[in-house]
């Protein structure tokens, strides 16, 4: 459960955050404008209260239904716990994508400006491709806060880990330190390769300047 | 950084983007109201007819606040603490300490928030030393201190790295003790490469306070949750929890980036 929910959030997370960071560097005043309140505003909500919106304030208040799945209970707070960690993600990924798109120097877009190319074939075949080695590192470290924060879908009763560590706390109090060390261990696995990996990528494609 | 991007429009190009900036803006209405439409009866006036009442400040939203404000105080004291022992175990030049502190502050940055505090919650709520309402905060301060505190480690260690080694090198031929070059030369200098990621972690340590929600701990979410059970205003009183959460954290963040642009 705390894998689909974090692959699935993170795809969202990734979507999110690419089209609010376009939007933050693209020549139309009022998307900047959107994709600098989009951000200022998500990242300094606690990601409970984000869940919360999406959860009793999109479904149950607003009933909107999540089209892709059945209409139980379960699958839909599923997926709207994924949508609020998606969309809180999404802030982050969007700064991670800014900081990236900082590594590139001023000239390479410069060049990409004086070969006649416009904003969108600047930004694909000259900005991005290099912005991208850049963000790596600060992508993947939301992809590691992302999977812990899965965790707190239990606060909506998503059955993620914290959620079944405690159900089985409470079923088998005296089992509390095996239930603990073996989710932890869990957590350790799943978080430290992915770490790993990142670093092992950004060195692989770091630019050298 | 956005303006290198494109070149000054010229008529067409204006034009374009000026439909974009329409269609954009009347997409944002049409989300905000279907929004504000859908959500109409519970965001009506009668709504946040609690919040004008000295009652609900003063049972609700104050104490929830001061919760939220002691927890995240505590947690920022103590997660400093360690970040500082675990960054000086880190910099130590015993080999044992290095790898026992590098070892702890990656399994305290690999394991969620959430699980520290629900698992410090049912180890004190069984051990039964504590009462009531402490062993909630204690939970609570644990596990953004177990976190935080390895996250500020690094911080540390970071600010510390990135010193000139000449620094270093300096107090050293000077005839002073390791922990002294450290003390009086090094971490001084360190602070002030730091102070703006140091400020950025006690952001995401106040934010996370919400998370005492889990253990029960009656910080500003649950307390509204409770008026909201009360009154029925439950999207009402998030926003307002939100709309608090937001303006600290916005003026936080807005300290540590003038912080910055002095320190430079």
């Amino acid at each position: 459960m705390t894998v689909k929910l974090t692959a699935m959030a993170a795809l969202l997370a990734g979507l999110v955050g690419t089209f609010v960071a376009l939007c933050r560097v693209s020549p139309v005043a009022v998307l900047r404008v959107y994709g600098a309140v989009y951000v200022d505003l998500v990242r300094n909500t606690p990601l409970t209260l984000v869940v919360f919106f999406c959860v009793f304030g999109l479904y149950n208040a607003l009933a909107w239904q999540v089209p892709w799945t059945d209409n139980s209970i379960h699958q839909q707070t599923f997926w709207w716990a994924t949508i609020g960690l998606g969309l809180y993600h999404g802030a982050f990924v969007a700064e991670a994508w800014r900081s990236g798109v900082n590594t590139v120097p001023v000239g390479q877009a410069e060049a990409a400006r004086a070969l006649g190319l416009g904003f969108g074939q600047g930004l694909r075949d000259v900005v991005a491709p290099q912005a991208l080695r850049g963000a790596i590192t600060p992508l993947g470290n939301t992809l590691i806060a992302l999977t812990k924060n899965s965790t707190v879908a239990a606060t909506v009763g998503v059955a993620e880990a914290a959620y079944v560590m405690k159900g089985m706390i409470e079923f088998r109090p005296d089992l509390l330190g095996a239930t603990f060390t073996l989710m932890a261990v869990g957590f350790v696995m799943l978080t430290l390769p992915t770490g790993f990996c990142v670093s092992l990528l950004s060195r692989r494609l770091a630019v050298s300047r | 950084m956005s303006t290198v991007l494109y070149e000054e429009p010229g008529p067409r190009t204006k034009r374009i983007n000026a439909f974009i900036g329409v269609i954009a803006t009347l997409a944002g209405i049409a989300l905000g109201g279907t929004l504000v439409v859908g959500l109409g009866d519970h965001l009506a006036p009668e709504k946040f007819a609690p919040f004008a009442s000295r009652e609900t400040w003063l049972y609700y939203v104050l104490p929830g606040l001061r919760a939220t404000l002691v927890a995240a105080a505590v947690a920022i004291v103590t997660s400093i603490s360690l970040g500082i022992v675990l960054a000086l175990g880190r910099l130590s030049h015993n080999r044992s300490l290095r790898l026992i502190s590098g070892l702890t502050v990656e399994i305290c940055r690999a394991i969620p928030v959430l699980m520290f505090m629900v698992g410090t919650y049912f180890a004190l709520l069984m051990s039964g030393t504590l009462n009531g309402g402490l062993i909630s905060l204690v939970a609570v301060v644990t596990g953004l201190t177990l976190y935080n505190g390895a996250i500020i480690a690094e911080v540390f260690v970071s600010g510390v790295n990135s010193l000139p080694a000449g620094q270093r090198e300096a107090g050293l031929a000077l005839g002073l003790q390791p922990l002294a070059v450290l003390r009086l030369i090094l971490i001084p200098q360190a602070i002030a490469a730091m102070l703006p990621a140091l400020l950025s972690q006690v952001v995401v340590i106040l934010k996370d306070t919400a998370l005492g929600y889990i253990v029960t701990y009656p910080e500003l979410l649950r307390s509204l949750q409770n008026l909201a059970s009360f009154h029925g205003n439950l999207v009402a009183s998030f926003a307002v929890g939100g709309a608090l959460f937001v303006a600290i954290n916005i003026a936080l963040t807005r300290i540590a980036t003038r912080l910055r642009h002095r320190m430079r």
